[in-house]
């Protein structure tokens, strides 16, 4: 891994400068809502991963897109991760910037500009992105051809989550001998994240799900091989399926992202990992039957949380309010901190700007969040001045 | 109003370096998912309202909470708003240095940093923040105190909405009895957000709903001002009740923000404003029967508000089934007779904008279809984002 880049420090920077007198503070002290990393989970966390893939026939590949952390991605490429899997163009540039060369945009990227930034970065990076389609490999290569690089490209199968990919060796095979084929172009393997799995909380027939899964994943990479086509890499896996998929003939790596963080929903799934990331809110109003936060669905997002430490039930999110049920005996009152355990927290750092890292309840930094929201197309220009 | 100060140029100046580039160029041309407001759908709107504004009893107060843009606020204010309203101090901070004199914080603030924040800026315009608690009330006139300045203050009635609010005359007398002694505030009236009316999507029960709120809230101030409390503002309203709300002789200002913007969900309620704020996205993936778009729940939010379904959809074809919402993906069922293929760029139904809003930058500013401006969202997301060090710096 390489020092990361003045993007990263710079925006580190930043947002120490914006937040810095909560440095040293303890929770309680904290302007809210605010979102809080807990560096002692994270790092048991991270450790837990680590230990669990060192006697799997597997590599790690952290996923970024749950965290969109510079600082989170390094912390676990130090913790055996090989490289970063990201869901996005932007992600891929902000996490090579970080210093970790390999990235992978597990997804299609498509459309003239982002094809450009992708085949920018892979003069930088050994960048690989996902395909389905005919028209993107195209696109892909004339892209790498102008930018003089080589982009690693990487058939994206549906096994079961009807997303996006391809479902069957007759649609894989023709596919993958054009990228074989295409100047600018090299083609790697496949990636079928089972993602459909993730939303079955039955470990058994979740674990019998990811298996029919891998079945059909390595089932095409056989037919590739057979072809002429052998597959360097075979990735799949979430936090809800990475025991069971790590261990599977013919998988080569997993792309978990969530166990670093966590949520609800992943807590669910595998309560091994704990909560790293939380929401911080205050009391704002308090009524007879119920308690009002600061901190709605333009905070945490749309799957909404609860509350740790607190067993209330939840009344309603608005925008800027959570409401939960709370009567007399709840010893809650205005101004009070609570901490908002999120059900997903992608969707509630997708709104944050900045982590406020903890160690042992005091703040210790200040992270940013990069890249922050759906737009980031002046990381494009960044590539392209060579700055 | 005044002009804007420099935090709002420079935000200007900043997403136009960032995205300037698609100015100039059609919509369909910019790197996606993108935000996009028409600027002539969003002026109808905006006209609209201030054409109806003199058969109303009560002030427009254009809440800003929905598009957090300093551009479309000063818009606000030259149709008919004589002030804005913010559901956090930093919004109110943004919205005072983008020209605005007037702006009511619909909010409890209760943190000591946000109290002091909108005591500084008490400094710089009208700043009127609600309250439902007597300890918050003092701590705010402390606040107040300690900055020199004068906070307008509304007890925040709960009319029906079930969130913050006193529940009851005796309750309300108690609190602006309070405000009414505490030094550093002024007793200004009441605040009463018919906000569970907005979740009733049946035209008659929501005008049932509203009067009853209002029934009881202009009961309430009553209650006050015969008790030697007067109440010269009472607020109220959303884009769902407006023309109601701001019917009643007694209601005084009317806090409504979506009608500028709007969304789907409000044209549910409201067809007469029309959706100026939507996405333009791309297709990412084309299978037999389905089709993936590259924006998803990190993008426009929730699908839902409450438990009401916001409907977003693509333009043109919105009677595709949405097969499920992910993180960076939108998928929908579509069999071959839809003719969307890998690289299309469509025109997206937001559903609920404000939690799209929050998620972006900028707004892709859009007349007949091209790119003319680009205008950024400020403040964005929870934090404050150097708002504070800012008011405390005095520039």
């Amino acid at each position: 891994m390489q020092d990361p880049a003045r993007l990263i420090t710079d925006a580190h920077d930043r947002v120490r400068d914006l937040y810095r007198p909560a440095i040293g503070r303890s929770r309680d002290e904290l302007t809210t809502p605010t979102l809080l990393l807990d560096m002692g989970t994270l790092r048991a966390n991270l450790e837990l991963m680590e230990a669990g893939m060192r006697d799997v026939p597997t590599a790690l590949r952290a996923h970024v897109k749950v965290h969109k952390s510079p600082h989170i991605a390094r912390m676990q490429m130090e913790h055996g991760a090989v490289g970063v899997g990201c869901a996005t163009v932007w992600e891929a540039i902000v996490m090579a910037r970080a210093g970790i060369t390999d990235v992978f945009v597990i997804n299609e990227v498509v459309g003239r500009e982002k094809t450009r930034a992708f085949a920018l970065l892979a003069r930088e990076a050994d960048a690989k992105a996902a395909v389905d389609d005919a028209a993107q490999v195209a696109e892909l290569s004339a892209a790498a051809v102008a930018a003089e690089s080589t982009i690693g490209v990487l058939i994206d199968v549906d096994e079961g989550m009807h997303r996006s990919g391809v479902t069957s060796s007759a649609e894989a095979l023709p596919l993958a001998r054009r990228i074989a084929d295409a100047p600018g172009l090299r083609f790697m393997g496949l990636t079928g994240y089972e993602g459909h799995c993730s939303l079955e909380f039955d470990e058994t027939r979740r674990h019998a799900m990811a298996r029919e899964a891998m079945g059909v994943l390595t089932g095409i990479a056989d037919d590739l091989a057979t072809d002429g086509l052998p597959c360097q890499i075979v990735s799949a896996a979430g936090t809800g399926t990475w025991g069971v998929t790590s261990r599977y003939p013919g998988v080569t790596e997993i792309q978990p992202g969530s166990y670093a963080t966590m949520d609800g929903h992943h807590r669910g799934l595998d309560p091994r990992f704990g909560w790293a990331v939380t929401v911080l809110a205050s009391v704002i109003s308090r009524r007879p039957d119920r308690v009002v936060l600061d901190a709605g669905s333009k905070t945490v997002g749309a799957s909404h949380g609860v509350l740790k430490d607190w067993d209330l039930e939840k009344y309603r999110f608005d925008e800027e309010h959570s409401i939960f049920l709370a009567d007399d005996g709840t010893a809650l009152a205005t101004g009070d901190k609570v901490e908002i355990l999120c059900n997903y927290t992608p969707f509630a750092i997708g709104y944050f700007e900045a982590y406020h890292v903890l160690e042992e309840g005091r703040v210790v930094d200040i992270w940013p969040v990069m890249p922050r929201g759906p737009e980031s197309r002046w990381l494009l220009d960044m590539l392209e001045s060579g700055d | 109003m005044r002009d804007p100060g420099p935090v709002i140029a420079n935000a200007h100046e900043r997403v136009r370096g960032f995205y300037g580039s698609a100015i100039g160029r059609s919509k369909y041309e910019v790197v996606t998912p993108a935000l996009v407001i028409d600027r002539d759908v969003l002026l109808a709107n905006l006209e609209y309202m201030q054409s109806r504004l003199p058969e109303l009893h009560a002030r427009l107060r254009g809440h800003v909470k929905n598009h957090k843009s300093p551009h479309v606020a000063r818009l606000q204010l030259e149709h008919g708003a004589f002030g804005l309203c913010a559901a956090t101090v930093w919004e109110a901070i943004v919205m005072v240095r983008a020209g605005a004199d007037e702006v009511l914080i619909a909010n409890q603030l209760v943190n000591p940093v946000k109290r002091h924040a909108a005591a500084l800026l008490a400094r710089e315009a009208n700043v009127t923040v609600n309250v439902d608690d007597v300890g918050d009330a003092a701590a705010l006139s402390a606040a107040a105190v300690a900055a020199g300045t004068t906070l307008g203050i509304l007890v925040e009635v709960d009319t029906g909405m079930h969130r913050a609010g006193v529940d009851s005359p005796e309750e309300a007398l108690t609190v602006g009895r309070a405000v009414q002694e505490l030094p550093g505030l002024r007793m200004d009236g009441l605040s009463g957000y018919e906000g569970h009316t907005s979740l009733e999507m049946d035209r008659d029960r929501r005008h049932e709903k509203q009067e009853a709120a209002m029934r009881y809230f202009v009961d309430v101030a009553d209650h006050l001002e015969a008790n030697g409390v007067p109440c010269p503002i009472l607020s109220a309203a959303g884009t769902a009740t407006a023309f109601w709300t701001g019917a009643n002789p007694r209601i005084t200002e009317l806090q409504l923000g979506s009608y500028a913007a709007m969304d789907d969900y409000h044209f549910l309620m409201e067809p007469r404003f029309k959706k100026a704020t939507t996405a333009v996205v791309t297709v990412i993936s084309r299978r037999r029967d389905r089709v993936v778009l590259d924006l998803g729940k990190k993008t426009f939010g929730s699908a839902e508000v409450g438990s009401i379904a916001a409907h977003p959809r693509i333009f043109g074809h919105e009677g595709l089934k949405p097969y499920r919402f992910d993180e960076e993906h939108a998928t929908y069922e579509a069999d071959e007779t839809c003719p969307l293929k890998v690289g299309d760029v469509v025109d997206f139904h937001l559903g609920y904008t404000p939690f799209a809003v929050n998620y972006f930058d900028a707004y892709h500013v859009v007349e007949d279809g091209t790119v003319v401006d680009i205008w950024p969202i400020l403040p964005r997301g929870p934090l404050h984002g150097g708002l504070l060090q800012l008011l405390e710096a005095g520039h």
